[in-house]
């Protein structure tokens, strides 16, 4: 099992698609735009018409959906959890089964399904952006969006440097992550794949190395950014600054038309409620 | 260990190997015989597939087409037919250094022997044993193994993989980014342990290394790879002294003595043959042809 095989949750897939090309800007506003409709949706046909929208962008993007739906599997215990939680714990009239404190009832049923249907297209949107946008020009991108913070003394310079740094991390740790383990084996020791209580309890030997090795990962990289007369950043040029084209400007009043029109599916038909 | 024993004398063998990673290949056909007792130079340029023949052996490559015996018997695979990590193959991973996970130098030392089930007396005295031979103290070994000094780190880390006695050590650049002293100090001492110095009996050991000076002076055979494809598997001899089309073909440098031979071949109009391709033996021809030159400019002309 190589961890590069595994697409990971806001990973970059390089592919030539209108998606990837979309300024980053335009792809972090929709994106915002898009996740605060999924949060006032309230109808069957707004989850629909939602739905529909994010997999288009999806299919868009021309990366594989098989792609996407890896990335969903390491959150499925996360979902699988709130899923309980509202149908177990739910309030309505409803009755299914009592047990105890478990009230199952229709109306926890469909609120949990809905609250999970919400999450999950909300990370499906997010990682459409993460996966056509380059770490770089997400960081880029946020940090000319967050610049006007600037004026009221928010370090939002160091704020996206830190971003940046963190993401470009996260393959570093895995592959440090792959190292031990392999080091491991290589001397004897045999994982078990059975047991999921000590598959976890193996990564415990792993932590302490790896936060040491980290932290001089840090240290050394401390030491980089200061050797290269890194400042408090201010007044700091870009070197490829962005810069909205004509297609940029169409996909964004595109992007607004459509998030219009799932709001009026939303308001308009919220008589079928779920 | 019965097994390891049964390994140590009837070597590895590959047969028509191939291996291929993300849809290209990056070992095609490879047929390799590893000699018992002999040490085995990998060389090759950049993603020639050394690095990914050696992890084939040591069994961390779980797909492959072709045939890996193990002691005259087809390497163990599990349920879904993958081959499961060889535990009688010591290997020395790049930066092994980097591999160190322990919370102190002992318990370090000792993880192998521990996984084996060896006793506590047996490890006490193993680690007695491997410790002056690396240079380490006694008095560092309850101590963190991050504390060390880098050198100290990557003897400790080589140290760990030897104190199993392993049939078989693979060491993939054992000596990169050690300053020259260090590298000839390491590699002496690998070659005692190969020749038998800890454990009284000849190892097998399979390296990997871009100096292609340290692989003509310390190996018997050597593997040559190129584009995945096993190009040459001579003695040192033969593919130093007699071979160089081969190592020039492959894109791979000569020894800076092999230059040296060559060039004063080519200005004295002579045919050199050094009893073997180590740097002394082979300086000392050059130096006799250039004696043998000046006598004559003396005595004729």
């Amino acid at each position: 099992m190589n961890a590069s095989d595994r697409m990971l949750v806001g990973q970059f897939i390089e592919r030539d698609s209108a998606v990837h090309r979309l300024d980053p800007r335009i792809k972090i506003i929709g994106l915002l735009l898009l996740m605060i409709v999924i949060m006032m949706m309230d109808s069957r046909s707004g989850y629909a018409a939602a739905t529909v929208v994010v997999l288009i962008i999806l299919l868009l993007s021309k990366i594989p959906l098989v792609f996407y739906f890896r990335g969903l599997l390491p959150l499925l215990p996360v979902l699988i959890l709130t899923l309980l939680y509202h149908t177990t714990l739910g309030k309505g009239q409803t009755l299914l089964v009592s047990y105890g404190f478990l009230h199952i009832t229709v109306e926890g049923i469909l609120e949990g399904i809905r609250i999970v249907w919400r999450i999950l297209l909300m990370i499906l949107a997010a990682s459409a952006l993460t996966g056509t946008t380059r770490p770089l020009m997400l960081a880029q991108g946020l940090e000319t969006l967050l610049k006007p913070l600037s004026k009221l003394r928010v370090p939002v310079e160091q704020f996206s440097l830190m971003i940046v740094i963190a993401i470009r991390f996260i393959p570093t740790i895995l592959e440090e992550i792959q190292r031990i383990r392999l080091a491991r084996r290589a001397r004897g020791f045999e994982p078990s794949n059975r047991n999921p209580f000590s598959r976890l309890t193996e990564f415990i030997p792993i932590l302490v190395p790896l936060l040491v090795s980290t932290a001089r990962r840090a240290d050394n990289l401390t030491f980089a950014i200061e050797a290269r007369a890194y400042g408090d950043g201010r007044g700091r040029t870009i070197f490829r600054p962005l810069r909205l084209t004509k297609p940029d400007l169409a996909a964004g009043c595109l992007i607004l038309l459509i998030i219009a029109i799932l709001l009026v599916i939303d308001f308009n038909l919220s008589n079928t409620r779920i | 260990m019965k097994k390891t024993v049964i390994a140590r004398q009837s070597g590895w063998e590959l047969r028509d190997i191939c291996v291929e990673l993300g849809g290209t290949p990056v070992l095609r056909h490879i047929d390799l015989r590893l000699e018992p007792g002999s040490w085995t130079s990998l060389i090759g340029k950049t993603g020639a597939g050394k690095s990914t023949l050696v992890r084939l052996i040591k069994g961390l490559i779980p797909e492959f087409t072709g045939e890996y015996r193990l002691a005259g018997e087809p390497i163990a695979r599990d349920r879904k037919r993958r081959v499961r990590v060889v535990p009688e193959i010591g290997f020395v991973f790049q930066y092994p250094e980097h591999q160190i996970f322990e919370t102190t130098v002992e318990k370090e030392l000792s993880f192998a022997l521990r996984m084996r089930g060896d006793s506590s007396k047996e490890i006490a005295m193993a680690i007695r044993a491997i410790l002056p031979v690396f240079g380490l103290r006694e008095e560092i070994l309850h101590q963190s193994p991050l504390l060390l000094s880098g050198g100290q780190k990557r003897r400790l880390a080589i140290a760990s993989v030897l104190i199993a006695n392993p049939g078989l050590l693979i060491l993939d650049e054992p000596t990169a980014a050690l300053d020259p002293v260090s590298r000839r100090e390491l590699l002496r001492v690998l070659r005692a342990w190969q020749r038998g110095g800890l454990h009284g009996e000849r190892r097998t050991v399979l390296f990997i290394s871009h100096r292609i000076e340290d692989v003509a002076e310390y190996s018997d055979r050597v593997a040559l790879l190129h584009e995945g494809h096993l190009l040459a598997h001579e003695t040192a001899d033969d593919l130093f002294l007699q071979r160089n089309d081969l190592l020039i073909q492959s894109g791979m440098p000569l020894p800076e003595a092999i230059e040296l031979l060559r060039l004063t071949e080519h200005l004295s109009g002579r045919t050199l043959s050094p009893s073997s391709c180590r740097e002394a033996d082979v300086l000392e021809q050059v130096k006799e042809a250039w004696n043998a030159r000046k006598e004559n400019r003396r005595n004729g002309r």
